[in-house]
């Protein structure tokens, strides 16, 4: 209890480190490091591009520290950056991009998962196969669904997205309901 | 109570945090803690210089407020330095003269007898002052205490009025009158105090009650009793108490005819058309300062001051009689005569001279005299004779009528 009343926000850490405290940042690094890294990792990429993504981010947010203003939370204002930084790429590669996800059979999950029940899907992870799921919805329906697991609100992600809250409403929903579909299909059997 | 749909994003959320993702690698790490160190160093080192980019930032949107500023207090100084810088008396005499002229002084007087006066009357106007004009007013300056009443300064008339200090400056320079014409109005608290001293001193204060009372009354009576006196007048002289033209006017005009200052006074007198109050008062201070007086040979009159000298001069030294006739017939005549036979007496000698001088009616002639005796005293070294004509003329008459011994 008192932990957590003693624990500094992340504004106010930022805000220190605006000042020169390096020892803010690295606890704020610290805090979110993983978390963006998960996420990106679940918005399909490469893992190189995901550490390129991330350090990118991660630079952004010290580069910017002396304009900080603490007007909206650490976390969105990350994670807002991060998402800019994922679509740039995407559109540099115009969103052909592709994970290789293998099997162990050198065959790609992800061409097998639309239209193919997997043959050994006892011994593939479940959740494995959601992030395989989730690549096969659009990017818009997959980013919201990924910020919404982030636990930001639709608001928030209206924000990052330059979207309105409904639109983020829709793609949420569409979303669940595909990847559960898919899911149901996987054990159906 | 949690819906279906809130049941299958939870079963979601466990199966996706399940997928264990790869951990940030360490090189990541190292990389950005090390880049964030680096920045917090420099940025801890740029906000201890932070309010310069504050101040510059402020001065960069309110640079015009800024000069603004700096423009109105720069402004602000200068007059105050200016202001403490005092104007010297020459300062104060031009400005104050440059705004009416010495006409509108007004003179108060500190004279004896229950004399005091304080008339608020035009005496002279210097810009129609001629040069041996000016020079008389310089010796009588003395004698007068000009002081300035704002609050009762009347109308003056135009052609008295002096309403170009220019104009004042180089008539004052053209008659090299520049320290003793005493026009130093404003301050004159001082310079009025010590002129009315010089003035009791000059003038016995018997002398001046008896001017006063020796005075002809305006009226009828006056007129018939100066009808005479104007004949025998000079001729500026008879031109001023003509112009005049009432019996006060006369009065006047006589008064001044018998003073060195007369033609002067009478000249502007009479191209202004003096109203009777003015002539009144205008010899009342005359008389009451010493300037005019019944009596010529009153004891502390300048002219009378350099009269022995003359006087005994031109009767012991008969070269001194023969120069001075000789010197005036060339002024008055016109004759370039050398040699005038010395057997009459000086005062028969001098006789037609005075009378030649009585028929200059016209101001051009009496002008002209005066320029030519000016230009013939400047390269008369026998001995000194007086400033101006008018003054030489009024020495001779003193001689043709001269004191019982």
């Amino acid at each position: 209890m008192l932990g957590l009343l003693t624990k500094i926000s992340d504004e106010s850490l930022m805000l220190k480190y605006q000042q020169g405290d390096s020892r803010s940042f690295e606890k704020l690094y610290a805090r979110h490091k993983h978390s963006l890294f998960a996420y990106l990792y679940r918005s399909h990429v490469d893992l190189s591009v995901i550490e390129e993504i991330a350090q990118e981010t991660w630079v952004a947010i010290i580069d910017s520290a002396k304009n900080y203003r603490a007007a909206a939370k650490f976390k969105t204002y990350l994670y807002a950056i991060a998402h800019r930084k994922l679509v740039d790429f995407w559109r540099k590669n115009k969103f052909d991009y592709l994970v290789d996800r293998t099997d162990g059979n050198g065959e790609s999950i992800v061409e097998n998962i639309a239209d193919t029940r997997s043959p050994s899907a006892d011994a593939i992870d479940l959740s494995m196969d959601l992030l395989l799921a989730l690549e096969s919805l659009s990017k818009e329906q997959q980013q919201a669904f990924l910020l919404r697991e982030e636990g930001f609100s639709r608001r928030e992600i209206a924000v990052m997205t330059d979207t309105n809250e409904e639109t983020i409403k829709s793609r949420i929903r569409y979303a669940s309901t595909h990847l559960k579909r898919i899911l149901e299909v996987q054990y159906a059997d | 109570m949690p819906t279906k749909q809130d049941l299958d994003d939870a079963e979601l959320s466990v199966l996706l945090s399940k997928a264990e993702p790869p951990k940030s690698p360490q090189h990541v790490d190292d990389y950005i803690l090390a880049y964030a160190r680096t920045q917090a160093a420099a940025s801890e080192h740029s906000s201890r210089w932070r309010f310069l980019a504050v101040s510059k930032s402020w001065l960069n949107q309110n640079w015009f407020s800024a000069v603004a500023t700096i423009s109105v207090a720069v402004v602000a100084v200068s007059l105050s330095f200016q202001n403490l810088v005092a104007p010297s008396v020459d300062e104060i005499a031009l400005t104050s003269a440059a705004g009416r002229g010495v006409a509108d002084f007004d003179v108060e007087l500190d004279a004896p007898a229950g004399l005091r006066v304080q008339a608020t009357q035009s005496l002279l106007s210097v810009n129609e002052l001629s040069v041996e004009e000016l020079s008389v007013a310089e010796e009588a300056t003395p004698t007068l205490a000009l002081k300035v009443d704002n609050a009762n300064l009347p109308a003056v008339p135009e052609s008295l009025a002096l309403n170009d200090s220019p104009v004042l400056e180089n008539s004052l320079r053209e008659a090299n009158l520049e320290n003793s014409l005493s026009l130093t109005a404003a301050a004159s608290s001082t310079t009025a105090v010590s002129s009315l001293e010089r003035a009791e001193q000059s003038v016995a204060p018997n002398d001046a009650i008896a001017g006063i009372e020796s005075l002809p009354t305006s009226g009828p009576d006056g007129d018939a009793s100066t009808a005479a006196a104007v004949d025998t007048l000079s001729p500026s002289r008879r031109l001023a108490a003509n112009a005049i033209g009432n019996g006060t006017a006369r009065v006047v005009a006589d008064e001044l005819a018998q003073t060195r200052v007369a033609p002067s006074v009478a000249s502007v007198a009479s191209s202004a058309s003096l109203p009777k109050e003015v002539g009144d008062i205008v010899v009342e201070e005359l008389v009451a300062v010493g300037l005019v007086r019944s009596n010529p040979q009153a004891a502390g009159s300048p002219a009378a001051a350099t009269r022995p000298g003359l006087d005994t001069l031109l009767a012991a030294d008969a070269a001194a009689q023969q120069s001075l006739i000789e010197m005036l017939t060339r002024v008055l005549i016109g004759l370039d005569q050398n040699e005038i036979a010395m057997s009459a007496p000086l005062e028969e000698l001098i006789a037609p001279l005075i009378s030649a001088y009585n028929q200059l009616t016209d101001e051009p002639s009496i002008s002209a005299a005066a320029d030519r005796y000016r230009d013939v005293r400047l390269n008369f070294t026998a001995f000194e004779l007086p400033e101006s004509l008018a003054q030489m003329m009024e020495f001779l008459q003193a001689l043709e009528y001269p004191e019982p011994r």
